[in-house]
């Protein structure tokens, strides 16, 4: 593939392109089914090109092993993607953050110390040849195999690097590192500043920007958070003046934390109007290359996520968790419909729009093609709490809503021939023979034919709409905003004019056959489109926009939710009670280390043991990360759990046990045993990639014995990997640690489409981890109750007629110890969650062949 | 720690404004970063003088905010190249060169500290 670029845009195969990008993370997608359907969702609302992250730790166990089979194949992702026609951005770190468990980096990387990750300490450059070894490890395992694919248009080395004093060398050596690999397509690195860090280095200049972080107050107050996009054409363009503008990540969504907010009050809080704003606000400083981070959610499943993210990592994407459209999807397909079939990819900036302005509240931009002197876009924005009204060259009113950003045409030549003098409502979508527009405001315009002939005004669904003029070759008609559910059809000449009330514009497709569609919330990746129970009624519109059909589909049945009963339950803490019988699967732990990364327990969980013999301390010290408790001669002593993040930095919170009243053997025979789970790695952000998880120090009567353990890891994590004989063992009075375990199959019902979750309520144990298939899919932590509905993973849950999943509960409770009577869970508790019910439609493309 | 460049932490001083102000001194900052909020000020140190926030007001704008109110529940916003006047309650100090560290966490960065060099100079 050619790349080339100059200051407006990517030119790619000698063709222009405006880059619609949208990032998946196909690591939290844990099936090659979620990676399908994702993408042909996230190539139906318009995007171009998808960007992917490569995350080394999700391919490397060990040092030295690389998977790239199954949920790990790349090869078969890229595949997708050529066989869907998406360009892909590529970004293989090393780092990448991500709010992935040590920002990406294998777990065997982590257990490393003394190994400056990223050259650099505490945001000092500090050049780790060693370090650079492994990159090179890395990269000459992803690369090649990125090399495979024809359709990588850009690739992104590190990830939002910078060091105090910013020295070139580390990105010099990746730049030189990846050319010396045979990537050819241009590089880039995401300044996350947006102050040109690198920019000398990397082919192509790019940022990153999220202009809301903080839900604590709402952006709407503070509009000021855009003032960094509204900068970008005048701090950027000197960077840029042969490469065109490129936001590497655009704020999409945010992600959700345990002392954080739960994604409902994120999604709401962003609305549909950030997306909306942000987005055309980087279109007005002339930006053409784009990439909405993320547009699709995913989740967290293993221990994929970094420490401060439960297991939902929704990010109030466009495209949710559980793969439905959300309104930033129907915002962001209205705008990549847009970009797709009007050409703003060689823009200047102009100073003044050609008509009168009858004020200047909402005005942000007035951009021309470069070549297209006599074209113009108008960019309105509105960030009050009051519509605000301007007149156009005293003939056309525009109301500008709260919060809404607008593009309005002047003078643009459409496909059809037509010219676009002016127009109040946005441009949707058009072809030769078609032109759609957002009739979700009042709407006035102009349009020119391209010979002075006479235009005439027709309709079959035209009622409301009033020709103001008419004269030779020009006619100005309006019409009043429409219902939300309603369309309006109009012809001029051998122009089709389509205007779509608010709802009709979110659900308006356009396939690749040229034939469109409105009505639909979705479409789905079998070729139907899906509809909420809500709204039942498709328009089916052909290519030449002459010819629309109304299809009104019957309600679905109602779907039978099965329940969940029949729970086996067993005892998953045998250690505190046949301990003797365990001890040979512990191992004692490295010389001077007893957490898990020293140990090869990347993730999870591990119980550590220390014989105390005939001592009988008065008092021991824990310090462990980050859920923990103790138990001398199988009897608790204490618990704990640390998760205190000062401004990204975990702080150490050891707690002090008295054991002066403790359940000592007058025989000698004391066994301490410390059971900890961990919740995973800091996402690197801060350069704390390799803080410890497990049990950093065990101070018995102020002397330190963490190096006298010895432990039995991954006992609860990898179950998929592990086979785990222990929970085998039914027999028991009460345990900390208890699995119950159960076997559903789903209803089967071709005429609708359900993502199904589980919905735990008023479930009292303090950790749950939710297992199905094998898969950790679910981890609640009752004391941070962010989430209590947690998605099933299409391909993960099986579907099929009389397929049988198995689904586990895993609960953690140290006090009081889980017994039978905590374990008469009502049905009510623990239930399977449609997240919605599509009925599914099909295109009628063979009534709409003409 | 987040790692911002010293170099655009440096461009968030306004140079040479170390002077004298009515019961003190004071110095000027300017947001260069991007939109955020101030959620805690730690301190300012000016050569070996440590001063703490109840000693410390910033005059953003119009308002005047004294140090110690600035809490993560009440932060202090600070916009793209807004200018903010930190000033410190100490008259004693003499003319001459300081090193100047400006500690302070926001919401959005973390921890930020600010080190620069500046003179104090009598009108």
């Amino acid at each position: 593939m050619d790349i080339q670029y100059d200051r407006y845009s990517l030119i790619i195969n000698g063709q222009r392109e405006f880059i619609r990008s949208g990032a998946m993370h196909y690591f939290r997608l844990p099936s090659q089914e979620l990676w399908e359907d994702r993408l042909y969702k996230l190539k139906a609302a318009g995007y171009n090109t998808v960007d992917l992250y490569f995350c080394w730790n999700y391919h490397s166990p060990e040092q030295g092993v690389y998977d790239f089979t199954g949920i790990r194949d790349v090869r078969r992702l890229l595949q997708i993607t050529q066989e869907l026609g998406l360009y892909v951005i590529a970004r293989p770190g090393p780092y990448i953050n991500a709010e992935y468990s040590g920002g990406g980096f294998p777990g065997w990387l982590l257990a490393k110390r003394d190994i400056p990750l990223r050259n650099r300490r505490e945001g000092v450059f500090v050049w780790s040849d060693e370090y650079m070894s492994y990159v090179r490890e890395w990269w000459e395992q992803i690369i090649p195999i990125l090399n495979e694919a024809h359709n990588i248009i850009l690739m992104q080395i590190e990830n939002e690097y910078a060091t105090l004093e910013v020295e070139p060398d580390y990105m010099q050596a990746l730049y030189q590192m990846t050319r010396d690999l045979d990537v050819t397509v241009p590089l880039f690195h995401n300044d996350l500043y947006v102050a040109g860090l690198y920019e000398d280095i990397v082919d192509i200049y790019s940022f990153d920007n999220y202009s809301v972080t903080q839900f604590e107050t709402d952006w709407r107050e503070m509009p000021e958070v855009f003032q960094v996009l509204d900068a970008v054409e005048e701090n950027l363009r000197p960077f840029c003046e042969k490469r065109p503008l490129m936001a590497a990540e655009l704020q999409a969504g945010w992600f959700g934390t345990w002392k954080g907010y739960k994604y409902e009050k994120i999604t709401e809080l962003l609305g549909r109007e950030h997306i909306n704003i942000s987005t055309k606000s980087l279109l007005g400083q002339g930006l053409t290359v784009f990439n909405h981070y993320k547009a699709i959610g995913g989740t967290n499943w293993d221990y994929t996520g970094s420490i401060e993210t439960y297991t939902s990592y929704d990010f109030g994407a466009p495209i949710s968790e559980a793969g439905l459209n959300t309104e930033r999807l129907f915002e962001s397909k209205a705008l990549n419909y847009f970009l797709k079939s009007f050409d703003l990819s060689t823009t200047d900036r102009v100073e003044q729009f050609p008509l009168a302005l009858s004020n200047s509240e909402c005005f942000y931009a007035v951009r021309s093609p470069h070549d297209q002197p006599e074209t113009h876009w108008l960019f309105l924005r509105n960030l009050t709490y009051e519509p605000h009204v301007l007149t156009v060259s005293e003939q056309y009113p525009v109301t500008v809503q709260p919060f809404e950003a607008l593009i309005l045409p002047y003078q643009v030549k459409l496909a059809s021939g037509y010219t676009l003098g002016f127009s109040t409502a946005e441009a949707l979508y058009q072809n030769e023979s078609v032109l759609v527009l957002k009739a979700n405001r009042a709407v006035t315009l102009t349009l020119h034919a391209p010979l002075s002939t006479p235009m005439f005004l027709n309709g079959s669904h035209a009622e409301g709409v009033e020709l103001l003029e008419s004269a030779q070759g020009s006619l100005t008609l309006q019409c009043p905003e429409l219902p939300e559910d309603e369309l309006r059809h109009l012809t001029v000449g051998s122009l089709n004019i389509i205007l779509l009330g608010q709802r009709m514009v979110d659900t308006f497709w356009v396939e690749e056959n040229g034939n469109m569609v409105a009505g639909a919330d979705m479409r789905l990746l079998d070729g139907s489109y899906g509809l909420t129970s809500g709204f039942l009624t498709l328009y089916h519109i052909n290519k030449s926009g002459d010819r629309i059909e109304r299809e009104d589909l019957p309600r679905s049945q109602t779907v039978a939710v099965p329940t969940l009963k029949h729970w086996d339950i067993f005892n998953d803490a045998p250690e505190l009670t046949q301990l003797p019988a365990l001890l040979p699967q512990f191992k004692p732990v490295v010389s001077d280390a007893a957490d898990f990364d020293a140990n090869g327990v990347y993730e999870g969980s591990a119980w550590y043991h220390l014989s105390l013999g005939n001592q009988q301390p008065k008092q021991i010290e824990v310090n462990a990360r980050h859920i923990w408790a103790a138990y001398l001669n199988g009897q608790l002593i204490g618990h704990g759990h640390q998760l205190v993040i000062i401004y990204g930095m975990e702080a150490p919170q050891p707690v002090k046990l008295d054991l002066s009243k403790a359940p000592w053997h007058a025989d000698g025979s004391n066994e301490l045993l410390i059971f900890v789970n961990g919740l995973g790695h800091p996402k690197g952000f801060h350069d704390d990639a390799q803080t410890p998880q497990g049990l950093l120090n065990l101070l018995i009567d102020g002397v330190e014995h963490a190096g006298d353990t010895t432990i039995a890891g991954q006992v609860y994590s990898r179950r998929e990997m592990v086979p785990l004989p222990l929970s085998e063992l039914r027999d028991f009075s009460s345990s900390p640690v208890v699995l119950l375990s159960t076997i559903f199959s789903l209803p089967v019902d071709d005429t609708v489409e359900i993502p199904w979750g589980l919905k735990l309520q008023d479930v009292d144990f303090e950790r749950i981890n939710i297992y199905l298939n094998d898969c950790l899919v679910g981890r609640y932590w009752r004391d941070c109750r962010r989430q209590e509905i947690f998605y099933l993973p299409q391909g993960v849950l099986k579907t099929k007629q009389g397929a049988e999943n198995k689904l586990e509960l895993l609960l953690i409770n140290f006090e009081p110890p889980i017994d039978k009577q905590r374990l008469s869970i009502h049905p009510q508790q623990v239930t399977l969650h449609p997240y919605s019910v599509l009925t599914k439609a099909f295109h009628k493309t063979t009534a709409l062949k003409h | 720690m987040t790692v911002i460049p010293n170099f655009i932490l440096k461009r968030m001083y306004k140079d040479n404004s170390l002077r004298r102000l009515e019961n003190g001194v004071g110095f000027d900052i300017v947001n260069k970063l991007g939109p955020g909020q101030i959620s805690k000020l730690n301190s300012i140190t000016l050569n070996e003088n440590i001063y703490l926030p109840s000693q410390i007001k910033l005059l953003i704008g119009q308002d005047t905010v004294p140090g110690e109110s600035i809490t993560e529940n009440n932060p202090a916003t600070f916009f793209l190249n807004q200018v903010i006047t930190c000033h410190i309650e100490d008259t004693t100090l003499p003319d001459g060169p300081y090193q100047l560290t400006l500690d302070l966490v926001s919401r959005e960065a973390g921890k930020v500290t600010l080190t620069v060099k500046d003179t104090l100079k009598s009108a």
